[in-house]
């Protein structure tokens, strides 16, 4: 298959060594920050997944397409069968995601962890879709991807214990392009869209922003009053960063610098938005794609 | 063979992903400067709601459009309960509740477009929409009262949007006040 060679040569082959810590990373960070995000939220299980949650389970279920069961659905789907409380098929859900994401941080039956995590994680959220946020959908972009990488052949107790590891650059190569063209393209696209609004370049969306109500935010925006032209600049800036990324991460000298401004941005979203997840959740992206890759040297993490 | 799938699942995943985010810019961009849309954006629209790119979309978390605060940021919504002439909001134990619950606020700025009524009449399923809402405002309200002792025979539920000065003004030496614009009311009765 010449042609299939080709095409691989120019996407994959060109990239050179990769250093395969990226995606034992991508798998244990990334299941241990999903598992501190769900246990975040622990104190408020019941409110939100509750038989009397703040909004009832059926009105939730009522407002959301049929594409992905609710734990309303599976809750009447089991009492055909038999007599279940909606309460007790939450928790195992929860239970079961939780135990995944455990074992998938371990590298225990990578896939079949992988595969129960993203489809948990789905039925949870869609249980309260209307409250949901871009957190969740990062999460489960990255669940998918940890169930279709080879993300169990390093640093796993699948490959401790099957002994499969396989060192060829291919394996993990064309992986790691498609998880930086998904990034490259979504970063472009939220450049391109907030290039295209006005209020962007004059300062006025981030002012808005750094005043959208959050407990959570570290900075009080009224400290912001007397300096708009930091306002303005952050507003400016973002918009390049995020629509020169595909370029900026492509150029091996500007590489370090654009993942550090970048990682900066999302430091700054969470500090300043109180969106402390999405922000951890993002930097981890940026590090396992742009950065772990090129390491030199295997460290002591990556035998 | 491998190689040969795997090359065929990666154009494939980036044509939906690039399809996808192409097509939601463009409309976002479009009902953000009222402009019309022609014939290709109609079949570009029906392309990404095809069943197929919303089930791949949905479990691969590729529907999502990355357009966040894109265009313009949103307001801030608020609820806000009065009963026995005092407030009573929902109370929650965490920070990842208070930001979900955020979530919810900023739903309802979506439908407020619609309140006009030449936008009411394009879109049929606003008024179903619209009695959604209020219906999760009723149920929010529910839960915030919930082990108060009730004292009074009504609640007074308000949706409200954060007013703020802008960056321009404030360059100019405006005051920065903060305003609750009301939007929507509702009284919901207290069976004692």
């Amino acid at each position: 298959m010449p042609l299939v060679n080709r095409i691989l040569n120019i996407f994959v082959y060109k990239i050179g060594f990769t250093n395969p810590i990226w995606i034992s990373s991508f798998r244990i960070y990334g299941s241990l920050i999903f598992l501190f995000h769900f246990l975040s939220i622990l104190p408020d299980f019941y409110t939100f997944w509750g038989q009397n949650a703040i909004v009832n389970p059926d009105i939730m279920d009522a407002n959301i397409d049929n594409l992905m069961p609710t734990i309303y659905d599976i809750h009447q789907l089991i009492n055909k069968y038999a007599a279940l409380g909606f309460q007790t098929v939450a928790n195992t859900i929860a239970i079961i995601y939780i135990i995944s994401l455990i074992s998938l941080a371990l590298g225990l039956m990578s896939k079949i962890s992988a595969a129960i995590a993203l489809l948990t994680h789905l039925v949870l959220m869609q249980s309260i879709n209307i409250f949901i946020y871009g957190v969740d959908f990062m999460t489960t972009i990255c669940l998918f991807y940890l169930l279709i990488f080879p993300v169990g052949k390093y640093h796993s107790l699948d490959n401790y214990f099957l002994k499969k590891s396989n060192p060829e650059n291919f394996d993990h190569g064309i992986f790691l392009r498609l998880f930086q063209i998904h990034w490259c393209l979504a970063y472009f696209f939220s450049g391109l869209s907030k290039a295209l609004g006005p209020t962007w370049w004059n300062g006025e969306a981030i002012w808005k922003a750094l005043n959208s109500y959050n407990q959570a935010s570290l900075i009080n925006p009224e400290l912001w009053v007397n300096y708009p032209f930091i306002i303005t600049f952050l507003g400016i800036s973002t918009v390049w960063l995020e629509l020169l990324f595909p370029i900026g991460v492509s150029v091996k000298n500007l590489r370090k610098t654009w993942i550090v401004s970048i990682i900066l941005m999302h430091i700054a979203i969470g500090a300043l938005l109180g969106l402390y997840f999405f922000s951890i959740v993002m930097i981890l992206i940026n590090l396992v794609g742009f950065w772990f890759p090129y390491f030199k040297t295997p460290t002591i993490f990556s035998r | 063979m491998k190689k040969l799938f795997l090359l065929l699942f990666l154009y494939l995943h980036v044509g939906i992903l690039i399809i996808n985010n192409s097509v939601m810019t463009r409309e976002t961009y479009l009902d953000f400067f009222n402009k019309k849309s022609n014939y290709f954006d109609f079949l570009c629209g029906k392309i990404i709601r095809n069943s197929f790119f919303q089930i791949y979309g949905k479990y691969t978390g590729i529907e999502t459009g990355y357009g966040f605060f894109g265009f313009n940021v949103r307001s801030t919504g608020f609820v806000i309960n009065e009963y026995c002439g005092k407030t009573s909001n929902p109370e929650f134990n965490s920070l990842e509740a208070e930001n979900r619950y955020g979530s919810l606020r900023s739903l309802y700025i979506d439908y407020l477009k619609y309140q006009f009524p030449e936008n009411r009449i394009a879109n049929q399923v606003d008024g179903m929409l619209e009695d959604y809402l209020d219906l999760v405002l009723k149920n929010v309200s529910a839960f915030a009262m919930r082990g108060k002792e009730v004292d009074c025979d009504s609640v007074l539920t308000g949706y409200y949007i954060l007013e703020l000065p802008k960056l321009v003004d404030l360059k100019n030496g405006a005051e920065l006040n903060y305003e609750l614009l009301p939007v929507k009311k509702f009284v919901y009765a207290i069976g004692k």
